[in-house]
């Protein structure tokens, strides 16, 4: 006999952090359904091991792999929905921050909400001016990746906007009848899922049919079809696997790849990620039976590594950015499901295209001179503008692109933005379970499925 | 008097339910601890004038008082304001209230009466310090609510600040004072 589950008083609420519990009392204050929710809790903060441990939490510890989502509504102790409520919104990279927890619970077969202003403006824009500045739309990126993960999984990912003021900022409540205008639709979304599908959900089963939900995901295909974005010059599709190599063993070689005007123009923390690969030399690469040091034989990089590796192209990912896991792991997610994936692939083994990520500002070993070196010369650099390599190559873009010399430069220094790999962060565990290889500035990783 | 250690969410959440009930103040941004919050705005303030991209400071609460615009830093010991402190007296320095207050008003702020004067203040729940003698400070434990106003703040902001300590150290909530 199956679980029979009448009442709402079965739901529960694990949240991330007080305020989206507050936020679930709110919803409360305005929702039959939400008010019927018998416990709100925060996540509380511990290992994967001791969550599974936790019968209370065992359920939800896998929805927590790689980040912590907003909201996670249980039906029986079980997760039946994950709600996503993020302000910030913007173009480029930064919309993708939280795609990888929303990736997990499609994995899991978790359906899910993710609500923010699909357009919005910048604070360090509007702060400037009285004058209407533009407001800046969300990348179509993440909702053409929401699409293919409701594909590719057959679970419901839906975008949800969240309405802006006049200054183009996502408006707040102030009272409880502003609760339900701004967030109506995920206080009924959620109900309708939850009393109406919940138990198909726990069951496995499919609820795209279920009216609400396909106009919900016909809303974010329309999205998804209004395309925003440009072709990017960091992601090279169908290289093949012999240029992949030559990454490993000559990692300036990116450059070629990429192209040298890329670090020429836009941000000068381009030119940071330059520097770094100017410096890298791969010394050890992770191959399925060990670690192999290669620094005297890098010639035959491919050898060492799993024959399927030339079996496929493969999409190449530069990351220009310092040590930090967002939007670094979303991009990653987003990169993967929307252009290494097959049609129906459900698991990273079923690909069109291998992923390799190069991330020259990240080293493995944390000691390492060539790390220290670059520090202290990005140190050098930003605190009294010395003479070094970084100053030579922002001078010479800015003659280059006719920008005057005292421009104020964008570099700033910490100890992450040339920094060392952290197997159980985040974004360690993300690109260990998404990438098929990564190529940090002094060492190759090999992703997690590829290990013996 | 001991008092227990409290901490920086415990003072922020205080703090907030304490000036809420409050006839006349009217909090206008608050920015927690963990920096997120779906009711009051996090307030921005851009760090230089001029320079763009050169990032914003986040104020913990921002709030008026009849026509007095509070800008407060919140937390757990006034030993541990140093920073905070120095944040808000660069925040004064590149922004008077005029700028202050069109900063505010770009991020969707609206005032009403419009603040003729701007008072720095900063709030915690240990006292193991000095304080400083141009903010407002606010001493906040469970049960416990006291307000020291510097002496260089101007009289006629003091005075308002005066009705504001009235009601903020209300005894039935304070049996100690």
């Amino acid at each position: 006999m199956g679980v029979v589950l009448t009442a709402s008083s079965q739901y529960e609420v694990w949240c991330d952090k007080p305020s989206d519990k507050d936020l679930v009392r709110a919803f409360s204050r305005v929702s039959a359904f939400w008010s019927r929710i018998s416990s709100v809790q925060i996540i509380p903060n511990m290992s994967r091991e001791k969550l599974v441990a936790n019968p209370r939490l065992a359920a939800i510890a896998p929805l927590l792999d790689y980040d912590r989502p907003d909201m996670i509504i249980m039906l029986g102790g079980r997760p039946v929905l994950v709600i996503e409520i993020t302000e910030h919104g913007y173009t480029g990279d930064n919309p993708l921050q939280r795609f990888a927890r929303l990736a997990r619970a499609a994995e899991m077969g978790i359906p899910s909400i993710h609500f923010t202003p699909f357009a919005r403006t910048r604070y360090d824009e509007m702060l400037y001016t009285d004058n209407p500045t533009s407001a800046r739309k969300v990348s179509s990126r993440l909702f053409e990746g929401f699409l293919r993960l409701t594909r590719v999984y057959g679970v419901p990912v839906v975008a949800m906007d969240w309405a802006v003021s006049r200054q183009g900022l996502p408006i707040r409540p102030s009272n409880d009848n502003e609760i339900r205008q701004i967030y109506g639709e995920v206080i009924d979304y959620a109900e309708h899922l939850c009393e109406h599908d919940g138990e198909h959900v726990l069951h496995g089963e499919s609820i795209l049919n279920c009216q609400v939900i396909a106009r919900a995901i016909e809303a974010t295909k329309k999205k998804a079809a209004q395309s925003n974005v440009l072709e990017s010059e960091i992601r090279i599709e169908n290289v093949p696997y012999p240029r992949v190599c030559q990454l490993v063993s000559e990692p300036k070689s990116i450059v070629d790849l990429i192209g040298s005007d890329y670090f020429m123009k836009g941000k000068d923390h381009k030119l940071v990620a330059l520097r770094a690969i100017e410096d890298s030399v791969v010394e050890s690469v992770e191959t399925p039976g060990g670690l192999l040091d290669v620094s005297s034989a890098r010639a035959d990089v491919g050898r060492l590594l799993p024959a399927q590796f030339g079996e496929k192209a493969w999409l190449v990912f530069y990351s220009g950015y310092e040590w930090r896991s967002q939007p670094n792991g979303g991009i990653v997610v987003n990169t993967e499901i929307l252009y290494c994936r097959s049609e129906f692939g459900k698991t990273v083994r079923d690909r069109n295209q291998y992923l390799v990520v190069v991330w020259p500002r990240v080293f493995w070993n944390r000691s390492h001179p060539r790390r220290i070196a670059l520090l202290r010369e990005l140190e050098a650099f930003v605190d009294s503008s010395q003479t070094t390599r970084l100053g030579q190559l922002i001078v010479q873009k800015r003659i280059a692109r006719g920008i005057p010399l005292d421009h104020p430069n964008y570099v700033a220094y910490n100890a992450d933005s040339i920094g060392t790999w952290a197997e159980g962060g985040e974004a360690g565990r993300i690109y260990r379970n998404y990438c098929d290889l990564i190529i940090l500035n002094d060492r190759v990783l090999l992703g997690n499925h590829w290990k013996m | 008097m001991d008092l227990p250690d409290t901490t920086e969410t415990e003072i922020h959440n205080l703090l907030r339910q304490r000036l809420s009930n409050i006839t006349g103040v009217k909090l206008l941004g608050w920015n927690p601890p963990n920096a997120k919050t779906y009711g009051l705005p996090n307030i921005l303030i851009p760090k230089f004038r001029e320079q763009r991209r050169a990032g914003s400071d986040r104020v913990d609460a921002c709030m008026t008082y009849e026509d007095v615009l509070i800008l407060t830093e919140i937390k757990a010991a006034s030993s541990e304001m140093v920073a905070d402190i120095a944040k808000l007296r660069r925040i004064y320095s590149y922004w008077d209230l005029l700028g202050i207050t069109q900063i505010l008003t770009r991020q969707g702020i609206r005032f009403s009466p419009i603040p003729r004067a701007v008072v720095p203040a900063i709030a915690f729940g240990t006292l193991d310090s000095s304080l400083p003698q141009d903010f407002l400070c606010w001493h906040v434990q469970p049960g416990v609510y006291r307000q020291i106003a510097g002496v260089q703040i101007p009289e006629k902001d003091a005075e308002v600040l005066r009705r504001l300590r009235a009601a903020f150290e209300r005894t039935q909530d304070n049996p100690e004072m």
